[in-house]
């Protein structure tokens, strides 16, 4: 039996929109074991990205338990939940979410230097992290100088830098072309297969998600399909 | 946890992104520190101009003048009634422990003549004490000797105003001149004084022996009365006690008593000094502090900066919350940045506040005085400037939510 690195139990979450309380996740159970490749469907509204700001640990749950890699983080402090977020969490943004006045090689250093790993260290990862994704030779190009492809893989280096338990990635092909697309989800696929990297991933493009060896539909808070590893059902 | 040394790293790297930005925001500042440095140096600068004239007058000093005479119940002014002798500068001088020196004086005016110059000035009877008094040294020559004192010799030392008059480029040591139409020898000459806090011109005087005075210049039916004794006290502390020694002391030998009818006046140039100082020490605060205004609002264009500069880089702040960055990270960040823009504006300040203080001083004759210690006031006040306005945009930064941050467009 593999680990589990994220189990969510009866997580729901309620916005408060000033008189009106917004229900965005009404009790969701989910188990992922280590080295999944998930993509997360649903319409707009179905609670997507609330959910993976819960599981990004940029937000926490009105209720119930989040257990990360063995650790319950629902209930953390804003700085906690950032050194969570900087030890386990790999974020891929739909719009690539590069400083623009750093070199790819320094973003990919950037979190790593807010883990309080030395220039000469960090360096040396950032650079294999950028050759893993095919961008050797590019560490010193502004993500200006790239094209959308190249940046999206800047970001996910970046993403492996501090080799985390989990990699969100929040619509990562949205802002590319089907081309680009299928590069980008090769290259993911490529990441879970070879260096066994757990990935999950908010699409609403079905080829996207057909990527991914399990698919969980979100539909008003609740989770319609594949909320354990063995229900294929869509 | 994130090295501090990389959190300043961050922020000069995002100041210098923005050049334009960073020198117009520290332009601010600069123009404040430089205001606040050429005033305090003109302040001080001032207030040690108003000193040294008041010490170029003599340090510790205090005049002894004679009282008021009273004329058929009309009392006439100070100095018109002649009370003070050469006893009582003799009495001063053995008897008052707080005073270094003391010497009589006979004053009158007289037309003197070399030549086919001739020139009208002061005439001070006195006694070689009076250039120990007033902290006045020869250029040339030499003093009185003990015999020329008591034998009341033909002998003078003239100031420079006198020897440019009289000889213009001659040399005076040596050659005669005539005072109401006695000829006197000069013996000295005066090192140049330049003129009091009231605009008298100190060098405009020639020193004759008291005794030279008395009897021969200014013949009069009182050949032991003074026009003042000048005392000097042993330091600034004793100015009081000598004040009070000399008093009493005056009052026993005149016989006084009512103390408030005595025929004596004592002048303290210490009272005017501290008062002088005290003026311009007022005016130079006061300078300083409107000064300061412009201080504060520099400080005002750096929060309105960094406040934009929040709103603008509200994606940046989300990202590197995203990946890590704690929220006293994101704080320390933007309150360096702050922080760095008014060092840098307030270096600036201090090199322009010093060559401006030069400059100025040049332009208006007025002395600057730069000293460390406003230096270092006006650098831990733009650092202090850059802390407070820099506080709330950078606090601001911090309190954002990654969430709402990241998806700022």
């Amino acid at each position: 039996m593999k680990k589990n690195i994220i189990a969510l139990h009866k997580i729901t979450k309620i916005y408060r929109m000033g008189e009106f309380k917004v229900h965005a996740l009404k009790g969701i159970d989910l188990k992922v074991a280590e080295g999944e490749f998930i993509a997360v469907m649903g319409p707009s509204g179905s609670g997507k990205s609330t959910l993976m700001s819960i599981l990004g640990c940029l937000d926490v749950p009105t209720s119930g338990e989040y257990v990360l890699d063995g650790k319950e983080v629902s209930k953390l402090s804003k700085d906690q939940l950032a050194c969570v977020r900087n030890a386990k969490i790999g974020f891929v943004f739909q719009n690539f979410n590069l400083l623009p006045q750093m070199s790819a090689i320094e973003n990919v250093e950037l979190p790593m230097m807010y883990k309080g790993i030395k220039k000469p260290l960090r360096t040396k990862i950032a650079r294999d992290c950028l050759a893993m994704v095919g961008l050797h030779g590019r560490e010193h190009h502004k993500p200006t100088q790239l094209s959308g492809g190249q940046r999206q893989r800047v970001a996910i280096a970046r993403a492996l830098a501090n080799n985390p338990s989990i990699i969100l990635a929040d619509e990562p092909t949205g802002n590319l072309d089907s081309a680009v697309s299928h590069e980008i989800m090769e290259l993911f696929s490529r990441l879970n297969d070879e260096a066994k990297v757990t990935i999950i991933l908010v699409t609403h493009e079905h080829d996207i998600a057909s990527f991914a060896k399990r698919t969980i539909t979100l539909r008003d808070g609740i989770i319609l399909s594949g909320e354990t590893e063995n229900d294929t059902s869509i | 946890m994130i090295h501090p040394f990389e959190i300043m790293r961050a922020s000069i790297r995002s100041i210098g992104a923005n050049k334009l930005r960073t020198s117009l925001t520290g332009l601010g500042i600069m123009i404040g520190v430089a205001a606040v440095i050429i005033m305090v140096s003109l302040g001080y600068g001032a207030s040690k101009r108003v000193s040294d004239t008041f010490s170029n007058m003599g340090t510790n000093l205090l005049v002894v003048f004679p009282g008021s005479a009273r004329s058929g119940g009309v009392r006439l002014g100070s100095s018109t009634k002649p009370t003070l002798t050469l006893s009582d500068w003799k009495a001063i001088l053995e008897n008052c422990t707080s005073i270094e020196d003391a010497a009589p004086e006979v004053r009158g005016s007289a037309q003197v003549v070399f030549g086919n110059s001739n020139w009208n000035t002061t005439i001070s009877g006195t006694t070689n004490s009076i250039l120990n008094i007033r902290n006045w040294h020869l250029s040339e020559g030499r003093t009185f000797t003990d015999s020329e004192l008591r034998s009341s010799a033909k002998v003078c030392i003239i100031g420079e105003t006198v020897a440019k008059e009289l000889f213009g480029t001659l040399n005076p040591i040596g050659r005669t001149i005539r005072i109401n139409k006695i000829p006197v020898l000069v013996i000295g000459l005066l090192e140049p004084k330049g003129s009091t806090g009231m605009g008298q011109d100190q060098d405009d005087i020639i020193f004759v022996p008291i005794t030279t005075a008395q009897k021969r210049l200014f013949p009069s039916p009182f050949p032991q009365n003074v026009d003042a004794i000048l005392v000097k006290a042993k330091g600034a502390e004793f100015i009081d006690s000598a004040e009070h020694e000399v008093e009493q002391l005056l009052i026993k030998r005149h016989k006084i008593k009512d103390p408030s009818q005595k025929d004596f006046n004592i002048r303290n140039l210490q009272e005017f000094m501290d008062a002088a100082e005290e003026s311009t020490k007022t005016m130079s605060l006061l300078l300083a502090s409107v000064a300061s205004v412009s201080l504060m609002v520099g400080g005002i264009g750096i929060m309105n900066i960094m406040l934009v500069t929040v709103t603008e880089r509200t994606r940046e702040i989300g990202i590197r919350m995203a990946i890590g960055a704690r929220t006293s990270d994101i704080l320390a960040q933007f309150l360096l940045e702050a922080i760095f823009v008014s060092l840098i504006g307030g270096t600036l300040g201090i090199i322009t506040g010093c060559l401006g203080s030069i400059v100025v001083s040049h332009l208006t004759s007025w002395p600057a005085v730069l000293s460390i210690k406003s230096i270092f006031l006006a650098l831990s006040f733009s650092v202090s400037v850059g802390v407070l306005f820099g506080f709330f945009p950078a606090w601001k930064a911090s309190s954002l939510n990654p969430i709402d941050a990241l998806r700022h467009e």
